[in-house]
């Protein structure tokens, strides 16, 4: 009885015109300009929390911290440690993505970046993924940029080396992503 | 994957694995201090001097030297996510020198692919977990 079962769907639908590596890093780089807005609001907005909260607590313009630097609000200003360059820029890329990779994807197949390039994220037989997938290839996207030192290269340089040009978050959903015009 | 993607992966599992031993001969620790060449490194953190608190990452490279040298105990006090971190880099050397001679099919690339998202979503949770335990 087996043997009279349809063969399951081929993972790959034949003359997929798959998006050249170049034109994604373009769309992925227009999508990262929407993320670093996203990040320069929650930084002036971390400015402002912290700045009222610093002069609340009565940490003003005259306290210094033990290397004798000015502390308090003006410390506030530029500030680089580690932990907010490590916590904004993925916070800021889900927030932004929730939009952009999720919602748009789902609804019209691509987001800015990918409509500017003109290309399109589909499933194994070319139609618009769910929403529910959309949100999983962001969170392996941003899952992947937490991988010290490789994960973000190895998502991106991917396709490189790639038959149908997948990156890992392509991978781990069954997505691909076609060239339209 | 063709040859010369084959080579890559060799050499970044090498330069990976070199990384690693270099930071386990140059780089010293104990729970309060680092040396590095055997000069007393003085970094602050920015965060922690400004107000009061310790941020995700406090602690972070005295627990990756102090894991490098064995001492887990010591290093998982000081921030979990350094036992997390070098093992995560092991593994990743790891497959990358055996990518040659294993090869990368459809099926094995999927489980990298969630394999990685699912570490780095571990990494982070477990750094921002003991941060949020260790806030007063």
């Amino acid at each position: 009885m087996a043997e009279n079962w349809p063969p399951p769907p081929s993972p790959e639908v034949p003359n997929m015109n798959y998006a050249l590596w170049v034109d994604r890093v373009i769309a992925a780089l227009a999508d990262a300009g929407i993320a670093l807005l996203v990040m320069f609001v929650l930084y002036v907005l971390l400015f402002v929390v912290g700045g009222i909260g610093s002069a609340l607590l009565g940490a003003g313009e005259a306290a210094v911290n033990p290397r004798g630097e000015p502390g308090g609000l003006s410390g506030l200003f530029g500030c680089s440690t580690c932990c907010l360059f490590f916590i904004l820029p993925p916070v800021s890329y889900l927030a932004a993505g929730l939009l952009n990779k999720v919602y748009l994807v789902s609804k019209r197949g691509y987001s800015v970046g990918q409509g500017l390039m003109k290309l399109k994220v589909v499933d194994s037989h070319g139609n618009l993924i769910p929403m529910g997938t959309a949100v999983l290839r962001l969170l392996c996207t941003v899952g992947l940029g937490f991988v010290p030192v490789v994960g973000g290269f190895l998502d991106l340089l991917w396709p490189l080396w790639d038959k149908q040009r997948q990156t890992l978050h392509d991978k781990a959903v069954g997505t691909f992503v076609v060239k339209t015009g | 994957m063709f040859r010369g993607q084959y080579l890559l992966s060799r050499l970044a599992g090498i330069f990976l694995f070199l990384g690693l031993v270099v930071l386990r001969v140059a780089a010293w620790a104990d729970s309060s201090q680092v040396w590095l060449f055997g000069r007393q490194l003085h970094w602050g953190c920015w965060f922690k001097e400004h107000f009061g608190l310790p941020c995700p990452t406090c602690g972070m490279t005295r627990s990756v030297i102090l894991t490098m040298h064995g001492d887990f105990h010591h290093a998982f006090l000081l921030n979990p996510a350094g036992p997390i971190l070098i093992a995560g880099l092991i593994l990743v050397a790891i497959i990358a020198l055996r990518l040659p001679l294993i090869g990368l099919k459809e099926v094995k690339s999927r489980q990298l692919a969630l394999g990685l998202s699912l570490y780095g979503w571990v990494f982070v949770s477990v750094m921002l977990g003991q941060w949020t335990f260790r806030l007063p």
